[in-house]
């Protein structure tokens, strides 16, 4: 199970590359904390550049959440936030990283390595690039 | 469930292998490995319909720089 960063998250809507064929290929490994999927929908006007109407847009959303991308439900990750918001300077990376402290995961899977340090993580949250990914998840 | 029946044209040998391979694979019997096959197939096929209603939000030409810097922005400008 890779846990995905909302960066990740927003290629795989935009974009038909690399990022999106890891995921549709392997539809059972990939979540996302709820959050993820909130902030996406908060900031719509910024990516949605089709102009597509909120209710096809909500439509899709709720599509890709149930066959390929899991949202994590706030409860399961909640009691974790505040040790999440000690381990990063964006408190908005939280909810991920609280993720995956709280769920037994290959690693979190993000463009922005600059948030998420793995010197600071140690041993206890791996952080994956594309490449990484690729390479546990061959194509 | 509902009942239905289904005829299989198969070669002898074949027939032979798959019932062989089933068991190896985890299934209990035919019918349990085509119900699992039908609701993959079905899985499958909504995969393929979802991807055709994403092709509607594509940006072309946005590299993984592109997205990181999209999101930095909306991050920054709401604190």
């Amino acid at each position: 199970m890779i846990i995905i960063d909302t960066n990740v998250l927003l290629s795989f809507l935009l974009t038909n590359g690399i990022t999106r064929r890891i995921i549709v290929e392997n539809p059972e490994v990939f979540i996302t904390p709820e959050f993820c999927f909130e902030e996406l929908w908060e900031h719509r006007d910024r990516w949605n550049k089709k102009n597509l109407p909120d209710s096809e847009l909500q439509e899709v959303i709720n599509d890709v959440k149930r066959l390929f991308v899991t949202a994590v439900a706030l409860d399961a990750y909640n009691p974790y936030i505040s040790e999440g918001e000690k381990l990063t300077d964006d408190k908005e990376d939280a909810p991920i990283i609280a993720l995956a402290i709280s769920v037994d995961n290959e690693g979190i899977w993000t463009y922005n390595t600059k948030h998420f340090k793995q010197e600071v993580f140690g041993e206890r949250i791996r952080v994956l690039s594309t490449k990484d990914v690729i390479k546990l998840y061959p194509f | 469930m509902t009942e239905t029946q289904v005829i299989f044209r198969l070669e002898k040998g074949v027939l032979k292998e798959f019932d062989e391979t089933l068991k190896i694979s985890g299934f209990k019997t035919r019918n349990e490995w085509f119900r699992a096959s039908i609701r993959t197939f079905l899985e499958d096929v909504e995969r393929k319909k979802v991807l055709r209603k994403l092709r509607k939000l594509e940006v072309k030409g946005l590299e993984e720089t592109d997205i990181e810097n999209m999101v930095n922005k909306w991050r920054s400008e709401t604190k």
